[in-house]
């Protein structure tokens, strides 16, 4: 669920008749030069975050009375934030606006009905979730009729409950039925606004804007500059990106792929991490739930579900394998899989050979045709370099799996050289099958799709910590 | 027995002449399901397996007679189209199989099905089987598979994730127990039926004995079936199993609906609601079938 920065989210609200504080956007240092001829002091900066939650708490807002302030704020950002997509975005410079009142409006979902919910609180602001809990604060909310839409008397209605009238009433109800608008024709899953300021004179202006947009959606929706469709608590790194390229390249299946430990230097520091490939939602995570139930590290999560051609099991796995530092390779689902386990066993044995795998390996290759899989895996196991490694069905439960690939950790530390995956930064990753192929091995069942933008990714520099 | 659908409920495919329209047609058909007519635009007069396709499902319903229900495996953007046309002709059971159907396209299939009075599962949905009756969807992969995964039982099954349902179902049958329907409600993080409702529907089902609810972080449904145990509506025991543990906080995992914000929809939360309802949580799938024997006692 892609997730906008708050001056695109401003932009939006803007385009659709609702006042926000005159801004400039600072991307590079020259930025800072045009801010004095642009705005009026004081102004207030917002850094421009992936994360969540509490900014201004962690210091990324601050009100400034005069340029060199700015400046102070805004220059240690040049160096510090990543930049992954080439110059994005820093720091949002806005005007300071004094308003009466600060009010909430949002709208998202109500998962028990199955319909968008309007939710109003004439007491907005960042303590409001705490507020809600305590009682100290009271939301005001109307269900929309998807089919039909709202119209504005019942969002005048909303407001009036929160005890608004006249001048005040009528902008806050034109506020909010374009705050609707947006996320009908955005196709959002939510739009926060907190706070929304009230003036004196009725007059309302947004002060800041979270949307959250449904990653199905966006192909209807080129016009909004998506920088990553999907919901991280962190910038993605180099893998994740090219883990959503290889997704989004074949529209077969799904794959979904995060580092839980992203920096190199702490996998091959520390000992036990384990490259994870889970395949179905609830197995993945039942898989990885286990692992560290066992005193294992998994340094990511990864799924392919959806029936999957091999190929983008082989990409998933490729990807998962080029982790530095992880000490072993294990591929579990659910344990009874409904999908058609000799593809997923032959997208998988392309990979451990492409790869030249060393370390252990347990696949757990339960479900429709595992025996099938299974002989596949027995039938090209020598290709594989590893000492240790099995294939295992249904009869194997996850747990006694995991035990089995603590066992063959503990022999392969013996091994040396085997320790572990030398660092394999995968800047040529190809993605492809090897030219050497060891003979007889079946093609693919299902074709292997171009990765176009590959090659787009690799030229944009990038850093691994943030 | 078993809820939702059995041996006379008659079914039609839509989109029956794609990749999964056609592999799921002959799972289904083989395993007995009764499979009146598929639907794929601008294919009428073809026929997949001996099934009739149509271009429409007005036509569809026309020749072939009335459908209980339709399983939809068109591409997630068309599910909106379909489904609609589905609901308009009065067919008041919907599977929706695909994923990736845009969010606003299924609030607007959910406000539809809702004047219309009909149910939806998923999207997103692997689909549901009642032991040696039917199956709708593409649960178990082939016949074969199927068989052997749910034999003829007393447990009734509901799951947010396919692979576990169907992992579920294998480890209550090879106990010897069997189970009644498996219910996979969809991926998704707004779904049609939710695991109350098939709660509740398990408990007014004379052949359900025990029920099976295998969750995961994320959403509110397992604190809403829990809810709904302790309203009275759920009085048949239930043995749950969660996953997403070790889910990361702020990051949304491959299905939908997996991500815990603040505290809400965390695997503490739904662990703790389902304890204080009375059901009994285990901590591996493979301890499933001896807490449902234990709680059958």
């Amino acid at each position: 669920m892609a997730r906008l920065f708050e001056y695109q989210g401003k932009m939006i609200l803007r385009d659709r008749g609702i006042s926000v504080p005159p801004g400039v956007i600072v991307t590079e240092p020259g930025d800072l030069d045009s801010l004095p001829s642009a705005l009026r002091l004081p102004v207030v900066v917002k850094q421009q975050t992936w994360r969540t939650g509490r900014r201004s708490a962690a210091g990324g807002v601050a009100r400034c009375n005069t340029w060199p302030e700015v400046s102070a704020f805004v220059d240690p950002l040049f160096g510090s934030q990543v930049r992954l997509w080439g110059p994005t975005p820093l720091a949002l410079v806005e005007e300071y606006v004094s308003v009466a009142q600060e009010v909430y409006a949002a709208i998202s979902i109500d998962e028990e009905v199955g319909s968008p919910l309007i939710m109003f609180s004439p007491q907005g602001g960042s303590e409001i979730e705490l507020g809600v809990k305590t009682g100290a604060v009271q939301i005001y909310s109307q269900h929309v009729n998807i089919l039909r839409g709202i119209l504005p008397h019942n969002i005048m209605s909303l407001v009036k409950r929160g005890g608004f009238s006249g001048p005040q009433a009528r902008s806050l109800t034109q506020a909010i039925h374009g705050i609707w608008r947006a996320y009908s024709e955005l196709e959002a899953r939510t739009i926060e606004v907190n706070p929304l300021g009230v003036a004196t004179d009725g007059s309302v202006v947004a002060l800041d804007c979270k949307i959250t947009l449904d990653d199905s959606a966006l192909f209807r929706h080129p016009e909004i500059e998506v920088h990553f469709g999907r919901e991280f608590d962190r910038p993605p790194t180099f893998l994740e990106r090219l883990a959503l390229n290889a997704d989004q390249a074949d529209h077969r299946g799904t794959f979904f792929f995060y580092q839980i430990r992203p920096d190199p230097e702490s996998l091959l520091a520390e000992d036990g991490w384990i490259g994870f490939h889970g395949a179905g939602g609830g197995g993945a995570m039942m898989s990885a739930d286990a692992l560290v139930r066992a005193g294992l590290r998994p340094a990511n999560f990864c799924d392919t579900s959806g029936n999957p051609p091999a190929a983008k099991v082989y990409r998933a796995a490729r990807i998962v394998l080029s982790q530095p530092g992880i000490e072993a390779f294990f591929y579990s689902g659910a344990g009874m899989a409904s999908q058609d386990m000799p593809t997923i066993a032959e997208g998988l044995v392309r990979a451990l050979i492409d790869d030249q795998v060393t370390i252990p390996i347990v696949l757990r290759l339960g479900g429709n045709g595992q025996d099938a899989a299974i002989e596949l895996f027995n039938r090209w196991r020598r290709y594989i370099p590893a000492p240790a490694a099995e294939a295992h069905g249904a009869d194997m439960h996850l747990e006694e799996s995991i035990a089995r690939l603590i066992e063959l950790m503990k022999s392969n530390r013996n091994s040396p050289g085997l320790k572990r995956r030398a660092w394999s930064l995968p800047v040529d990753f190809p993605l492809t099958p090897a030219s050497w192929q060891p003979e007889g091995l079946e093609e693919y069942r299902g074709r292997l799709t171009d990765l176009p933008s590959v090659q787009r990714i690799r030229e944009v520099p990038y850093k691994w910590a943030f | 027995m078993g809820i939702l659908i059995d041996s006379r409920t008659r079914v039609l495919i839509q989109g029956i002449t794609g990749r999964e329209g056609r592999r799921s047609a002959a799972l289904m058909a083989e395993y007995g399901t009764r499979i009146i007519a598929g639907v794929t635009p601008g294919k009428a007069g073809e026929s997949v397996g001996g099934i009739p396709v149509f271009d429409s499902v007005e036509e569809a319903l026309q020749k072939a007679g009335h459908a209980d229900a339709s399983v939809i495996f068109a591409p997630g953007v068309s599910v909106r189209e379909a489904a609609c046309e589905a609901l308009e002709a009065g067919i008041q059971l919907i599977v929706i199989v695909p994923d990736r159907v845009p969010l606003h396209d299924f609030l607007y299939v959910m406000a539809f099905a809702k004047e219309r009075g009909a149910k939806l599962l998923g999207p997103n949905c692997i689909g549901i089987c009642t032991a040696g009756e039917a199956l709708i969807g593409m649960i178990g992969g082939s016949a074969e598979t199927a068989r052997s995964l749910f034999a003829p039982g007393t447990v009734g099954i509901v799951s947010r994730s396919g692979g576990l349902a169907s992992s579920a179902a294998h480890y209550i049958s090879k106990a010897g127990l069997g189970v009644t329907s498996v219910v996979h409600v969809g991926g998704d993080s707004i779904v049609g039926l939710r695991m109350s409702d098939i709660l509740v529907m398990f408990d007014r089902d004379p052949a359900t004995k025990a029920i099976c609810l295998l969750g995961e972080i994320g959403s509110s449904q397992e604190e809403a079936a829990a809810r709904t145990i302790v309203n009275g509506s759920g009085k048949k025991p239930v043995v749950a199993f969660l996953c997403g543990a070790s889910a990361q906080p702020g990051v949304r995992y491959s299905h939908a609906a997996a991500i815990v914000n603040g505290g809400r929809g965390s695997y503490e939360s739904k662990v703790s609601n389902l304890v204080a309802a009375g059901v009994h949580v285990v901590d591996s799938l493979s301890h499933l079938a001896t807490a449902v024997r234990e709680v059958l006692k």
